[in-house]
């Protein structure tokens, strides 16, 4: 159906339009694009000093079979597949083949496009080996975009079948086996029996699965959207993503910390503000990742006066973050209705935010305390939290909040 | 009897410039299941929204046991649990920490909270799912865990917006069941719904609104008579009311 092809392309060109807005907004994040260059300038140096020291006994084709591996098996369909197509378009699941078959394909040349990438990234490490030429890595190259092609079709196939964990083993391991032969340029009858192998898997159980199986759209859209979801993911880095906001995970092994300590009013949103620290929007992540980053500085700094600086500056930017726990949407007809005052319930903020701030300075106080092993330092620098920790959240957030 | 909830002459709505209640009065005293009754847009909704606390009348008042939201926000909002018409939870909490944040802020001491948990997730079959995160729940459970909350705490006033959507025969059974034993124990409920076969046969009192007015309240007996017709059901005067057939009203 003609109608179906222009939906597909229709679906495909705006997504592009979406995808390279997100990107501009990445591109004008001008700090990111500092930082990468530094990044590759960085890496192309250690890169070159690695090379240089490796080992002739290093094996190289099983840790180039590995990372090829990686990416010729990992194989994504995009479909431009929505929820509201199971009602519109399950009718017609019997007319899309040009339709699935076309994003296949699509999806195959954008992955050869980085299997490509990965290639020229790992070239100076495959020729590095004499016994290696720029043909035989074209050769090699050659033959992942079919071992892709193949793995293209299983993949296909795959969606049918109710159980595919097998089948993606199957696929995996004959892939890698195929790719370590060509690589580690075993003899070529090797190759040409995985390649019969490969066809008559394909033809005896992939295929089959057509023929006993259902299409499952329900992964078909899963697949969709963690596809969706990784470009939001990236983007959600630099700045905030709408769609991303709301992500909870249970982490139960921080439920130790989580105890309903008295059974009162008082405690209600103080476990509630505190559960959202620990389970919602990543605000743990954050808090872990500026304690880390701030410990490592200060902690190989050599300047007690800088050290101070970054106890500080983390402190200020952890308390910056950790405003949104109050600010996040709760739902109205509980916490919305509980017989609790705002005073109550900005004081329990506050104690959450106090106690966070508190515990994050301490630590960093110790940890460089280790390498400053100075009374004057440590007092110093446990003064610092107290006054920040306190100042922020009794200080400025209550007062913030209160009015 | 005192009244439990007085609504007096109550104008409101979401904006001044626009009401969408005119003048809406009624009462409902201890012990009395009252039915709000009235098409998509006749104003349930915005009345209970007012009720709540949610919207500030633009003229009248609302008590509940003789004070007002203005007077004691905390004494006003203790004495109402509510069953919102679209579940709605916290996303990263199990439906026991739903359950237990409900009962602090309500002041439940916890050996009487822990007794009426183990109570409630029985009576609706949940008791395997205390631990659970509302993601992993259907709709229908979702409704229940807000039922759950709701009844486990002591208010005087139970406001329930459509609570049957996407509940479960048993889950509806013994949400009514519930119902009557908050009524014998001195409780008032007003139940906005349109199930009128159930409503029919729970509800001490209805009160139809219409076009945001409140056009007819009573038993049904009275509005029976009201409307003339002696066998007439509720749904036959809702229907008639809804088509305009209004000159028995006045």
């Amino acid at each position: 159906m003609d109608s179906l092809i222009s939906l597909w392309q229709r679906r495909l060109r705006d997504y592009w339009i979406m995808a390279s807005r997100y990107w501009g907004i990445i591109g004008k994040n001008s700090g990111l694009m500092f930082t990468l260059y530094v990044l590759i300038i960085l890496g192309s140096v250690y890169y070159k000093k690695t090379l240089d020291q490796l080992p002739e006994t290093f094996p190289v084709s099983l840790v180039l079979t590995v990372v090829f591996g990686f990416f010729v098996i990992r194989t994504p369909i995009r479909t431009f597949i929505q929820q509201a197509d199971v009602i519109f378009l399950l009718p017609l699941e019997s007319q899309m083949g040009r339709y699935f078959y076309k994003s296949c394909r699509y999806s195959f040349m954008l992955q050869c496009a980085i299997i490509i990438i990965v290639f020229v990234l790992f070239s100076p490490l495959y020729l590095k080996y004499p016994m290696h030429s720029v043909a035989s890595y074209l050769l090699v190259l050659i033959l992942a975009f079919f071992v892709k092609a193949w793995n293209m079709d299983c993949k296909w196939h795959e969606q049918y079948s109710d159980n595919p964990f097998l089948l993606k083993v199957i696929r995996g391991c004959l892939t890698l086996l195929f790719l370590y032969a060509v690589i580690s340029q075993q003899p070529i009858v090797l190759a040409i029996t995985y390649i019969i192998v490969m066809g008559l898997v394909s033809y005896f159980l992939f295929h089959r699965q057509r023929v006993n199986g259902v299409l499952h759209w329900d992964r078909l859209i899963a697949m969709e959207n963690h596809q969706m979801m990784l470009l939001l993911r990236f983007t959600n880095l630099f700045v905030d993503v709408p769609q991303l906001k709301g992500r909870v995970k249970s982490r139960p092994w921080l439920n130790v910390f989580l105890k309903f300590r008295k059974f009162d009013k008082v405690h209600v949103f103080r476990y509630l503000y505190f559960s959202i620290f620990l389970r919602a929007e990543d605000y743990l992540g954050i808090y872990l990742r500026l304690t880390i980053v701030g410990a490592i500085l200060s902690f190989y700094t050599d300047h007690d006066l800088f050290a101070l600086f970054v106890i500080l500056s983390v402190l200020y930017l952890t308390g910056l973050q950790l405003y949104g726990i109050f600010t996040r949407p709760v739902p109205q007809a509980l916490a919305g209705m509980y017989p609790i005052t705002k005073a109550v319930k900005i004081k329990s903020y506050c104690s959450i935010i106090l106690i966070c701030l508190f515990v994050q300075g301490l630590l960093l106080s110790i940890i460089t305390t280790i390498s400053h092993p100075r009374i004057s330092f440590a007092l110093l620098s446990m003064l610092i939290t107290l006054v920040v920790s306190i100042g922020l959240s009794y200080g400025y957030y209550y007062r913030k909040l209160i009015k | 009897m005192d009244p439990i909830l007085k609504v007096n002459h109550l104008v409101g709505g979401y904006s001044r410039q626009n009401d969408v209640l005119h003048d809406i009065s009624f009462e409902i005293k201890p012990g009395e299941l009252v039915g709000l009754v009235g098409l998509n847009g006749a104003g349930k909704s915005t009345t209970i929204k007012h009720i709540l606390g949610l919207l500030q009348p633009h003229s009248g008042e609302i008590n509940i046991n003789g004070i007002g939201i203005k007077e004691n926000m905390e004494q006003y909002r203790r004495q109402i649990a509510y069953v919102p018409e679209t579940p709605e939870l916290y996303e990263h909490l199990t439906l026991k920490e739903h359950l237990s944040l409900s009962a602090m802020a309500y002041g439940l001491d916890k050996k009487n909270f822990e007794h009426r948990v183990e109570d409630l997730a029985v009576r609706f079959r949940m008791e395997k799912r205390l631990n659970w995160f509302p993601g992993q729940f259907s709709k229908g459970m979702k409704q229940k865990v807000m039922i759950m909350c709701a009844f486990l705490v002591n208010p005087s006033l139970y406001v329930v917006d459509e609570p049957f959507v996407g509940l479960d025969p048993i889950g509806i059974q013994s949400f009514l069941d519930l119902m009557i034993e908050m009524k014998e124990n001195g409780c008032g409920i007003l139940m906005s719904t349109h199930i009128l076969s159930t409503a029919e046969q729970y509800c001490d009192r209805f009160i139809i609104l219409h076009d945001g007015k409140c056009v007819v309240q009573g038993n049904l007996e009275e509005i029976k008579e009201k409307y003339g017709k002696r066998d007439a059901t509720l749904h036959d005067i809702y229907v008639a009311i809804a088509k305009g057939d209004t000159a028995w009203i006045h």
